[in-house]
């Protein structure tokens, strides 16, 4: 999508906004694609709104967008740069992540709608995740701090 | 020589009682014009040849969200056997409302509905999510893959109850090989994002 679909849908949104689950998906979507971080929902009822109006603003303002990115992938299709790793789609994908893929897999050329220079200098490599898996969660280990109990004293009533 | 292609049985009929079976569609699906679908691209399970694997658009296509409203969504949704004289067949019906009515909606949604070829893919709300293997893989399932589908009835009934006026549009896929197409990949998350991605 060009900054300009995405400020007309925006618009329409701001309009005529209505809190369906099925709004709501779509403007967690653009947050990504416009700040590329995941929305976060707090309990305040006009979060989504709100969202709406900080993209907005943001694209009026000619400010980058998150995901002017290089390497587009098509729409509907996944890449999986790890064997058991993460799956990326044209939602997730960054730069860093297209182009070590395609050094290594050339022949899936056919799945990206736009592809930068292959030559660039890596920033930072795919990240290796053996195990991990998109929506997997991993409990950290917790240290155990040690637990301190408050004492009150009575003052004895005279 | 010629192949044969048998038709015996490979599975017990049997009740899934610990995951039973729940009946009906969540309200949210996709709509994406046939022509636009990179075959080339899309793969299918090599052990299962009714689960598509990964299911790519052109480039610069995107699919459309469908929202439908109420507690029934796509009612009249159903795959129906058609017997024919040498082999049978199935036909898939997808029904859905266009709850709104101007020239817009007119010209952009109707009017390409009555002569397009499309495939709709929209979710179970039976998923399977429970099953040992492939779990999710009876989340998402795909309408109109091998002949696409065209419309059949198109009505906007102006006194409708059901439909507050608006446009009831059923768009039927006959003479397909399969009783049912699954969209499914890795996982029920993974599946959800190929779905997703198609809309954005």
């Amino acid at each position: 999508m060009t900054r300009d679909d995405i400020l007309n849908e925006l618009r329409g949104m701001a309009a005529d906004f209505t809190p369906s689950s099925f709004v709501k998906r779509r403007i967690e979507q653009l947050h990504l694609q416009v700040f590329g971080r995941v929305f976060t929902p707090t309990t305040c009822r006009n979060c989504y709104h709100d969202a709406i109006m900080l993209m907005y603003n943001h694209l009026k303002k000619n400010l980058p967008m998150a995901q002017e990115k290089e390497f587009i992938l098509k729409r509907g299709a996944l890449i999986q740069p790890v064997f058991g790793g993460k799956y990326y789609s044209s939602l997730t994908i960054t730069d860093d992540v297209a182009r070590t893929y395609l050094q290594r897999h050339p022949e899936d050329k056919h799945l990206f709608e736009k592809m930068g220079s292959l030559d660039a200098p890596v920033v930072a490599a795919a990240p290796v995740e053996p195990q991990a898996v998109e929506g997997s969660v991993v409990a950290a280990p917790v240290e155990e701090t040690p637990v301190v109990k408050k004492t009150t004293k009575r003052k004895a009533k005279r | 020589m010629a192949t044969v292609c048998d038709s015996l049985l490979s599975k017990e009929i049997g009740v899934n009682c610990s995951d039973p079976l729940v009946a009906g569609l969540e309200p949210n699906g996709v709509i994406v014009n046939r022509s636009q679908v990179d075959f080339a691209a899309c793969t299918i399970n090599s052990d299962r040849d009714n689960v598509v694997e990964s299911f790519v658009l052109e480039t610069g296509a995107k699919g459309y969200a469908v929202a439908q409203q109420g507690s029934s969504p796509f009612t009249g949704t159903q795959v129906a056997l058609e017997v024919g004289t040498y082999r049978n067949t199935f036909t898939n019906t997808v029904s859905l409302v266009v709850f709104d009515n101007d020239p817009d909606v007119c010209r952009e949604i109707i009017d390409k509905l009555a002569n397009g070829e499309f495939i709709v893919i929209l979710e179970n709300k039976y998923k399977g999510l429970n099953k040992e293997d492939n779990k999710g893989d009876a989340a998402f399932q795909i309408f109109g893959w091998y002949q696409g589908l065209v419309a059949s009835e198109i009505t906007n009934e102006k006194y409708s109850e059901d439909t507050d006026g608006g446009w009831l549009v059923t768009l039927e896929e006959t003479k397909s090989p399969k009783s049912g197409m699954f969209l499914y990949n890795s996982d029920y998350d993974t599946t959800k994002s190929i779905v997703d991605s198609l809309t954005a």
